[in-house]
This record gives C-alpha cells, structure tokens and sequence, in this order.
C-alpha cells in the first residue's frame, strides 16, 4: 500500500510583476488502486499541481507538504522523485533529438529500477508493451517525440508508464488533443496498467470524455488553485452537463 | 457594438467594428489597402439597398438564417468593405455540426448570387470533439462582398475548403475569421482561379491552448486578375501550432497577385509553432508579385518559428519541366490553370490538402526507419574511380531520400518513382541536407528554404538557390528491395542545356 498525501500546499510562480500565487491550499490523498480525477477549467492551476508534485523548479512551493509513504517528497530532487515511485505523463511532451525512444525508456528502466535490465529480457518487454498500445515497434528507434504527432506522443508516455511501473502515476491532460480512436487506445493502456499494478492514479483532465473510458474512484473539481468540491464518479456527469459555471461564480468578496 | 483599438502591434489591425463610419473610405495609401484597385470597388464602399445576398441550398447542416434572428457572433469586420457588408447582408448562411459528431462526406455549401452586387455571410460552427469537411463554392458570376466566421470547438477536427473558379470578370471581396477551440486542428485551403479582383483575409485566433490551424492556398492569375490574399494568425495561447503554405503560378500582362502573412506571437503564447511560406512562380515577363510575410515575436520562448517566401521565372535554360504552351495561357487561368498548377515546383496545396493525413503517416513510417549506414569498401585500385555499393534500394523508402557518406563525400540517395539518384547532400543556397528535403517528381526540395533541385541535373527549379548542386553516376544491380545501389563518387559534368530548350 501507498499513498501520495498532498496537504495543505501553496505554490507560486514568479511573473514580472512579482511572485503569484497558483496553487492556494490543495489536499488531498491519492492511495494505492484508486483513481482521482482532478478537473477544472483552464487557468485553474491544476496543470500546475501536477508539475509540483513533479519538481518543476518553475514553482516555488510556500507552504504546505507532499509526502509519499511517510517521505517527504518535496525534499526530493526530480529523478528521486521518480526513483521513489512517481511518474508524470506530460500534457506536451517535449521533444529530445538525438535520443531514440528505446535508448530513453531502457535508461529510464534502469535508473527507476536501480539495475539495468538484462537486454534479451527488455527488448521483449518493450515490444510487448508497445504492441499493447499498437505501436509500431519501430518507433523505437525514433528519436523521443521528434515528429510525432499529437497522439503518438501521449502513446509514448503511456509506454513510460508501463515500463516504469511507478506507485502513483499522475497524467496531465493525456486525452488533450486526442482523436477517438487515439484515446481509446491511450485509455486502454491506462486501464491495463492500473488491472496489473496496485497503483494510485491521479488524472488531470478538462474534459469529461476520458472518464467514459477510465472510471474515476473520486472526482475533484479544480477551480482557482484549489479542491473547491469532491464527489464519486457522479459529479463528472454534473460536470458534463452543467459546466464550471456554477463552481466559478464563487464571490469574490 | 463598436471596439476601437489602439494599435497593439505593428500588424494586428487596426480597427475591429460592426459600425461603418468606424472605417474610412480608403484612398489606396493605406496600408491594408495599397496594392488594391479601390477605384474598381467603389460599389462596395457604401450600402447599397440594391445588394442582394448570397444564398445556399439548405441540407442536414446547412440552413439560410434571416439576419434579424442569426446568432450572434464575437467575430467583428476589420475593414470598410466587410463592415459594410454585414451591415447589409439580409441572410446569413449557417453551417453546423454538433458536439461529438463525425461526418464523414464533404458538407458543401454551393453559394448563389440574387443580384448582380451581393453582400454574404457565413456562420461555420462545428461543435468539440467533432470531425468534418466544409466545401465552399463560390459563384464567380456575380460580385459578392462578404465575411465567413468560423468557430471550431475544443478537440475537434475540421477541414474547410474555399473554390474560385470560373470567370476572370467579377470581384470577391471575403473575410474569413477561424476560432481554433484548445486542442483542435483546423485546415483552412484557399483556391482562387477565377475572378477579375479577388481579396481574401483568411485569419485565424486561438481560444485556448494546444490549438492548430493550416492554411493552404493555391492561385493562378492570369492577365488583368488581382488577386490578394492577406492571412493574419494571432498566436494569443501557448502551446498552439500555425502553418501557412500559400503557392500560385502567375502569367500574362497585367496579372498580379498580392500575399501579406502576418503572424504574430503574443508574448503568452509560450511554445508556439508557426511556419508561414509563399511560392509564385512567373510563367513569363508580364505579370506582377507581391510577397510579403511578416513575422512578430514577442516571446523568445517559442518551440519553432520561421518564414520563407520566393518569387522567380521558370528558367526555361534549366527547365526540365516544359514551358507552358502559349495556346495554354492564352486560354486563361482557369482553362490552363490546372495543367500549370501541376508543373510548379513543390509539393501542390491542393494535393496536400488531401493527403495531409496520408502524409504523415508516411513520414513517420519513413522516419522509423533504422539508419544504417554501409560498410564502406574501397574498390580495387585506389577507390579512386569506379562504383562504390552504399544501400540497397530497401533502405530508402519509396520517394525518400536519405544521407549516406560515399568516399568522404556525403550525399543524398533519393528513390523518386522506379529512379534511383545520388545527388550532393549540400543544399547550394544554405548548408542544409537535401536528404532531409521532400522528393516531388523528379526534384527534391529543400525544406529549410523551399529550393528544389532537378534530380537528374542538380539545376536549381526554384528560389532561394541558383547554383546546381553536384550529382552524381548510379547503378542498380539486382531486383526489387535487395537491389544493390552503387554510386560512382566523383561528380558528373553539369549538364548544361541548350538556351532556349
């Protein structure tokens, strides 16, 4: 069992005109085999919780905690982080040329897993797991997201996600820009990885149309730097048919 | 409702209102205006009750909405003839698709004149998550002045499509106004044939991040047309993706063409992608091109961002592709049109635009691709002269090109059709691999600048470059994808063709 317990966190970023504040007191606790959808408009901040919890040395965090299984995640440097068994599927993924995919997964591999894995063994596992997301195997000589298009990057980090096997795996927005079919595929992996790992999944999205695919244990929605309501999968269908109106029309005085 | 703004950069424009008296009546000096013959548009500078509007057949998605009771749009004119226009428009044609809906065949909207002078608008809404293709066929028998506004919603899919064909007598006067919702992918394509003076402003916004828009144009003018087309992208949200392609061919006395792209990139529009690029080619001495793109950064933080524009003769001393025979031109732009359009240089737009899907799919094949490189041997002797194998005809994809480094020299080895050829890797403009460049016919095309060089000479087709590049003997031993290539590494003589031919 464990458990990403985020309490009370504030985090700001600095601007020309000083620093400001985006994340104004989220909580919450995302444990072992549940699913947590984060939603909220654009501009909540909610993109930017994910990038906290990541390490995005963009944010400064001023007040509150993120602890993984008791251990104080914001002491942690970004590749401890992921070495303690937190992953980020990016909203856009950044291209890396001169880097092929398999090279980045299998080094990926062996700095998350402490040893390399032994190249016979790998290279079927990595087949396996693209062939599971329907990528042609090779892709794997690609450089990382160089000319990919929007759905085969957000397949490669599902790929990572896979491969890496993390504790809590946290997806900003992987159905962004996505087709039909592209995130039915995208979803399948998804669902697959959470069937075959005890992990806690936070899953950041605007729409509620990846949520037809994956089911949410508890939806948050996410409105100006803060968890303003939560509730079962219900509330992603209030959502759907009522908007954020009714959560962003909080008075300001 | 009328907004009046200050100028917030140097290309945005100046003026966005509904109320006409917001607009001066231009002279020609202004900026926006000064390649237009205003004195021929006179009949759309002031309303006109005698206008009548354009029409469409109504269909599943396509309904005539009385002006009174259209819906409302934030889109407003930015010029004294739009203005005037949707003050004057008695019906607006709608064009809808809802949420999450797909569509599989082209929606098209055929417009018709109700009077010799018309005022027309169109309002394109497709809802998020939907896919669709919009037709626009424009009636070249009437003078028309109008605006098309289209909304494209969050993570959808729409490709439209906007045809000027016919007669080169009459004026068409348009705007058209894209919203590109977050996530969404929107190809606007343009071809203008027909028309005496024809004046577009395609321009595109973005309402959230992670947006793309393409716009593709294809035109021909002909002695006297005017054709202008002035795109303007306003990059205001990170993340979103603009590409403009806009080529035309150009012949006779008197035809001129006019293309203004404006992008601008707002300083929050982190991560932005844009390319914008213009291609005329003059088929002989008479005709007239203006080229003019304009790119405005305000933020340094951008994922790419680049230009290119080129206007050149067919340089009949190089042409490998025939001139266009005179019987042609005189026939017009319409009747020659498509038989000219076919021999310019470089991807075609209107090709593209149907295959952009296809496309992609076929570079990411080409480039997944492992890059082997061959084992170099030296032939007999000192490898001095003589064939040197380099790859089998496997490892090039079909209509590719790829660098193989042939006795210290490095080139590009291209597969253009049942061809095989070896032409230098160095692009004669600028230092660029030709073998990263797209294969069109027999030419492959530089992708940094646009310059396409003959395979078969290494004479540069078109602009920026006019030095040719080395080329080089080859050989094919065997069939099929084992065949072997060898490549004899010294150059070959430029070929020079006989003036004239």
């Amino acid at each position: 069992m464990s458990a990403l317990v985020i309490t009370d966190l504030h985090a700001s970023v600095t601007t020309e005109s000083g620093p400001r504040e985006i994340l104004r007191g989220v909580s919450l606790t995302v444990e072992s085999g549940k699913t947590h959808a984060v939603m909220g408009p654009n501009g909540s901040g909610k993109s930017t919780l994910a990038y906290v919890i990541a390490g995005h040395p963009k944010y400064t965090v001023t007040s509150g905690s993120i602890e993984l299984d008791g251990e104080d995640v914001l002491a942690m440097s970004v590749d401890e982080r992921a070495r303690a068994g937190l992953f980020l599927a990016m909203q856009y993924p950044v291209e890396v040329p001169g880097v092929s995919v398999s090279n980045f997964l299998r080094t990926s591999a062996t700095a998350v897993r402490g040893e390399a894995p032994k190249l016979r063994l790998w290279i079927k596992e990595m087949k396996e797991a693209m062939l599971a997301l329907q990528m042609d195997p090779a892709f794997a000589e690609r450089n990382v997201n160089e000319g990919f298009s929007g759905g085969e990057k957000k397949r490669h980090e599902i790929l990572q996600l896979s491969l890496l096997k993390p504790k809590i795996a946290i997806l900003d927005e992987t159905d962004s820009g996505l087709d039909v079919d592209a995130l039915r595929i995208v979803s399948e992996g998804v669902n697959a990885f959470r069937e075959s790992s005890d992990a806690g999944t936070l899953l950041i999205t605007h729409y509620t149309r990846i949520l037809r695919y994956i089911s949410p244990d508890v939806v948050h929605v996410f409105v100006d730097g803060r968890i303003v309501e939560s509730g079962g999968p219900e509330l992603a269908e209030v959502l759907e048919s009522e908007g954020y109106e009714r959560f962003v029309q909080t008075p300001a005085s | 409702m009328t907004v009046l703004e200050a100028p917030p950069t140097d290309h945005s424009p100046r003026v966005a209102s509904a109320n006409i008296e917001d607009f001066v009546v231009p002279s020609g000096r202004e900026e926006e205006w000064r390649f237009a013959p205003v004195a021929e548009l006179g009949m759309f500078m002031h309303p006109d009750d005698a206008a009548g509007s354009m029409v469409a057949q109504a269909t599943a998605h396509v309904a005539m909405v009385d002006a009174a009771d259209a819906e409302p749009t934030a889109w407003l004119p930015t010029d004294r003839t739009s203005a005037v226009a949707r003050a004057g428009v008695r019906s607006v044609v709608t064009v809808r698709v809802a949420d999450d809906e797909v569509v599989d065949e082209p929606i098209v909207v055929t417009l018709a004149g109700s009077a010799s002078t018309n005022y027309a608008h169109l309002d394109v809404r497709v809802g998020r998550h939907s896919r669709a293709t919009v037709v626009i066929v424009h009636d070249a028998g009437v003078d028309v002045s109008g605006s098309i506004v289209t909304h494209v919603g969050d993570g959808a899919d729409l490709t439209m499509l906007s045809i000027i064909d016919g007669p080169a007598e009459r004026v068409h006067l348009w705007q058209w106004h894209t919203d590109v919702g977050r996530d969404a992918h929107f190809v606007g394509s343009v071809v203008t044939l027909g028309g005496r003076v024809v004046r577009i402003l395609p321009s595109v916004s973005y309402q959230g991040p992670g947006g793309s828009a393409e716009l593709l144009g294809a035109f021909l003018a002909d002695g006297p047309q005017y054709l202008e087309h002035r795109i303007f992208v306003d990059h205001a949200q990170p993340h979103c993706a603009s590409n403009v392609v806009f080529k035309g061919a150009l012949s006779g006395a008197g035809a001129h063409t006019v293309w203004i792209g404006d992008v601008l990139v707002r300083r929050e529009a982190t991560g932005t992608d844009t390319y914008e690029m213009n291609r005329n080619l003059l088929l002989d001495d008479g005709p007239r091109a203006d080229s003019v793109p304009n790119l405005e950064l305000e933020t340094g933080d951008v994922a790419s961002a680049g230009h290119a524009s080129a206007t050149g003769p067919v340089r009949r001393r190089a042409a490998v592709l025939p001139p266009v025979p005179r019987h042609h031109r005189a026939g017009g732009a319409a009747a020659g049109g498509a038989r000219i359009l076919r021999r310019c240089p470089g991807p075609h737009p209107v090709a593209r635009l149907a295959s952009t899907r296809a496309r992609s799919h076929r570079e990411s094949a080409r480039d997944g691709g492992s890059r082997r490189r061959p084992r170099r041997r030296r032939d007999r002797d000192d490898g001095v002269t003589g064939f040197l194998p380099v790859c089998r005809v496997g490892d090039i994809a079909p209509n590719s090109a790829k660098r193989y480094i042939v006795d210290g020299t490095a080139m590009a080895i291209v597969r253009a059709g049942d061809g095989v050829f070896a032409i230098n890797d160095r692009c004669s403009h600028a230092d660029v691999s030709l073998a990263e460049g797209e294969v069109d016919g027999c030419a492959i095309e530089c992708w940094l600048h646009g310059s396409a060089f003959d395979l078969r000479t290494g004479t540069p087709l078109s602009l920026p470059a006019i030095e040719p590049v080395p080329i080089y003997s080859v050989r094919v031993l065997g069939d099929g994808d084992d065949a072997l290539i060898e490549v004899d590494p010294s150059p070959i003589p430029a070929i020079v063709a006989a003036p004239g031919q």
